[in-house]
């Protein structure tokens, strides 16, 4: 259970999020919507420790994040996509995907020159993971090209194949559809479903409502930095408030 | 108190070299390695003017400063431009060419000028120094004191009064502002070299004046307009300004302290210092630590 | 013959330099300038141990390399709180100060004057005196080097080293503590310098301060981008340019005593030249 309660983060005098409160429950999609600088990238941004928040907290499974480091929040089981989705573009796919796994141990050096035979054995079954989840998607051959010769789409796929590599317990997807054709979009829609069924939970930014009320049990309206409406998408729909805001009709 | 006096000397001589590089940099954001060797150049030239024709100083300095700013404004159109616009080099990129530049340039002048120090005065012979409340100061460091006076208050008129100096301000604050009062932004940045570049080569001219100018010293004077710089919280004009004026007193505590030979060593402890407890500088404006 | 070893061994020593600036530059992206300060302490380490105290050679070289690790882990905590381009600039101060220590802490580093008189190294009872002989050392220290190092990049440490460098706020989204791998990155770096350094003391037999200025640090960075960042084949290649520059020069006919600025010059402009056309260098797989 992920708990947000009073976040706020300021920002040169801008009040980017003020007196954020909401619940994400366990094993289900969130959808987090609401209009462009709501603040819902800056969410995730402060859950991942990238600013300083003036005040608030948020909680996973009862362990404060605020005041934590990004690899730290990590460490706890929570991953992000970006908005901008971009691979590493001098690396290739396949080191994308590896640079996002977790190894049972910490990779030090001593492990590399100490341990290397466990170490190995570690990597070839993750080396395997990738090239089974790339095969998934048709992207096998382009294991070994680098990141930035792949095109829009196939990035973003690649950053969801990372959450399978990464297999965290919640996963915080910033507009993982934008920009897709409907063929992509599908193709990733499975993939999140999968990842819920697999018993994970994820909050999703997404501006697509059709997609919103297809794939969310619950979703939560922002507007200026602060929650206006939370519950399932036909319980929020009924909102004036919401309508006002953002869904327009 | 002594100290203190000749710190803000050469503080006062630091903060113009730091106000012209942060102008650039903020135009252009990155950093303009250049500009320490450009502005010892122009000593050069001052030095050719002044064993060439018999003019008066200040004109001398003039028409080398010109120059100077000339051959910035020629760097910026011909040699990063292509680079930093075209081809839209990181700043990195730019930084590691900059710094090409500056070693090619250093040697030049080398080649041409041999590797020893020279020192300028304005007149032949040396004048005595003057007394104030117990304080001593030479004719040189009175003239230094009253350009680098002068200079900053010239460059706060124009920047603050001016059309091109709003203008100036903001390519500052917004770079991706393409059109500011009718100026092309390529235009304004150009003009932002030609400032830059003259206030370096007049500053380094007062450098002259004190200790003497060398082919190196242009690495020399670039580090020190960025420490003072970062010190002053870079992109800030009156930052740039005081933390002039701090390193140029903490240099010469330590001069006074440690001896001559840590100048260099206080100075970049006094900007370990910083980095470490203060890291966006006196007066923030951009984030520079992570 | 002579002429010949004694490049074959100069590049050798830079090959060490150049593909430890490589591990902490181009796989890591931490662009340091301050090399030839771990350099210097290696070499003068070396010297002052084994001239004034009768030290092993052996010993000299582990104490040098430690003493280097040991400085470099201090410094790198200030310093890579930095962003890349100020990260350089404030790298080179740090080379600087080194610098000027080594210049002006004359009761241990002798200042201007240097140090003479260093030994050939001696191992075990054995001479590597006279120049065949300590190529064979030179290139045992040059494998030993290029092997820890490709051992480590090719592993799943070099893929959180590339991640550091091609985005830190990824990397530590994906659990890695950036700057932990940093600074053993950054302190890695520093042990191999040390090394280059104490084979170049033994190598000249005298040092002084000059031979690790802050110029070295620019040199050793030109050889790197020359040959590539991100592949530590092209360190090697990049170490052969940078010392056959200065003698193809003397061989085209400039007089010695303008060799110095001309090869500064040529160095200038490969850097130049290289941002413009091609900033991966020749065998390069990072573009900065």
């Amino acid at each position: 259970m992920l708990q947000v309660r009073d976040l706020d983060l300021h920002i040169g005098g801008l009040k980017i999020l003020n007196h954020l409160t909401f619940d994400v429950p366990d094993q289900s999609i969130t959808g987090l919507i609401g209009p462009n600088g709501a603040g819902k990238s800056m969410f995730f941004n402060t859950l991942f420790g990238l600013f300083q928040v003036n005040g608030g907290s948020i909680r996973f499974n009862d362990v404060e994040l605020v005041g934590k480091k990004p690899h730290e929040i990590s460490h706890l089981g929570i991953i992000r996509t970006f908005q901008d989705a971009r691979l590493l573009p001098q690396i290739t796919v396949l080191e994308n995907l590896l640079a996002a796994t977790r190894y049972a141990e910490p990779t030090t050096l001593s492990r590399v020159f100490f341990h290397k035979k466990a170490l190995y054995q570690e990597y070839l079954s993750h080396v395997k993971r990738a090239q089974s989840l790339l095969k998934r998607v048709g992207l096998e051959s382009k294991i070994h090209a680098m990141g930035k010769d792949l095109s829009y789409g196939q990035t973003k796929l690649i950053e969801i194949l990372k959450l399978f590599m990464a297999d965290n317990q919640v996963i915080l997807l910033d507009e993982p559809f934008s920009g897709l054709f409907p063929e992509m979009i599908k193709i990733i829609t499975e993939l999140i479903l999968e990842l819920v069924k697999s018993g994970r939970t994820i909050m999703l930014v997404e501006h697509n409502m059709k997609l919103i009320s297809e794939v969310c049990n619950h979703v939560i309206v922002m507007d200026a930095g602060t929650t206006i409406a939370s519950g399932t998408f036909s319980q929020i729909r009924s909102k004036s408030a919401v309508a006002e805001a953002y869904l327009g009709d | 108190m002594q100290i203190i006096l000749n710190g803000i000397i050469i503080g006062g001589i630091y903060a113009l070299i730091a106000l012209g590089f942060n102008l650039i940099y903020s135009s252009v954001r990155f950093y303009h390695m250049l500009y320490g060797i450009l502005a010892v150049l122009g000593v050069y030239f001052l030095r050719f003017f002044q064993m060439t024709f018999h003019w008066p100083f200040a004109l001398m300095v003039f028409l080398a400063s010109f120059l100077i700013g000339l051959i910035g404004m020629a760097s910026w159109q011909w040699f990063y431009r292509p680079l930093a616009i075209t081809k839209k080099a990181s700043s990195l990129v730019m930084l590691v060419l900059s710094f090409g530049a500056l070693i090619v340039v250093q040697n030049l002048i080398a080649l041409v000028w041999k590797n020893n120090t020279y020192s300028i005065s304005i007149t032949e012979t040396i004048k005595s120094g003057y007394q104030f409340f117990g304080l001593s100061i030479t004719f040189n460091q009175l003239v230094i004191l009253i350009t680098t006076f002068i200079s900053v208050i010239l460059l706060e008129l124009f920047l603050g009064r001016t059309k091109w100096g709003m203008a100036i301000r903001a390519i500052g604050d917004n770079p991706e502002l393409t059109t500011t009062i009718g100026l092309k932004t390529n235009q304004i940045i150009l003009i932002v070299f030609f400032i830059g570049s003259f206030m370096s080569s007049i500053s380094a001219s007062l450098i002259a004046l004190e200790i003497g100018v060398r082919p190196t010293y242009g690495l020399m004077l670039v580090m020190k307009a960025i420490i003072a710089s970062i010190i002053g919280g870079i992109g800030s004009i009156r930052g740039a300004m005081f933390g002039g004026l701090l390193l140029g007193i903490t240099e010469n505590m330590g001069i006074y302290f440690f001896g001559a030979q840590w100048q260099e060593v206080t100075a970049f402890t006094l900007l370990t210092i910083f980095l470490l407890f203060r890291p966006q500088g006196l007066f923030q404006k951009y984030q520079l630590a992570k | 013959m002579d002429y010949i070893l004694h490049l074959a061994i100069t590049m050798s020593i830079w090959g060490i330099l150049t593909l430890s600036l490589n591990y902490v530059a181009g796989f890591t992206g931490i662009i340091s300038l301050s090399h030839a300060t771990f350099y210097g302490i290696g070499a003068y380490s070396t010297a002052i141990l084994t001239v004034k105290y009768g030290f092993s050679f052996l010993l000299s070289v582990a104490i040098g390399m430690f003493l280097a690790a040991v400085i470099a882990y201090i410094v790198s905590i200030p310093l890579l709180k930095l962003q890349e381009d100020a990260f350089i600039l404030v790298s080179f101060g740090f080379a600087i100060i080194g610098y000027h220590v080594l210049l002006n802490w004359q009761s241990i580093t002798n200042g201007a004057l240097g140090i003479k008189g260093i030994k050939a190294p001696v191992i075990f009872g054995f001479s590597f005196s006279g120049k065949p002989l300590f190529l064979c050392l030179v290139l045992v220290a040059l494998i030993c080097t290029y092997f820890i190092l490709h051992r480590i990049v090719k592993s799943p440490y070099g893929t959180i080293m590339k991640n550091i460098r091609e985005n830190s706020i990824v990397a530590s989204v994906n659990g890695h503590d950036v700057t932990a791998y940093k600074r053993s990155v950054y302190t890695v770096g520093a042990l191999f310098a040390a090394l280059a350094g104490s084979l170049m003391a033994t190598f000249l037999m005298f040092i002084e301060p000059k031979s690790f200025e802050l110029m070295i640090s620019v040199f050793i960075l030109i050889a790197l981008i020359l040959g590539g960042m991100g592949n530590l084949k092209g360190s090697i290649l990049g170490a052969v340019f940078i010392i056959l520059i200065p003698e193809i020069l003397r061989f085209v006919g400039f007089p010695n005593t303008i060799i110095g600025e001309m090869q500064q010059i040529t160095y200038g402009l490969i850097l130049v030249l290289l941002m413009i056309l091609r900033p991966q260098g020749l065998l390069g797989e990072y573009k900065i």
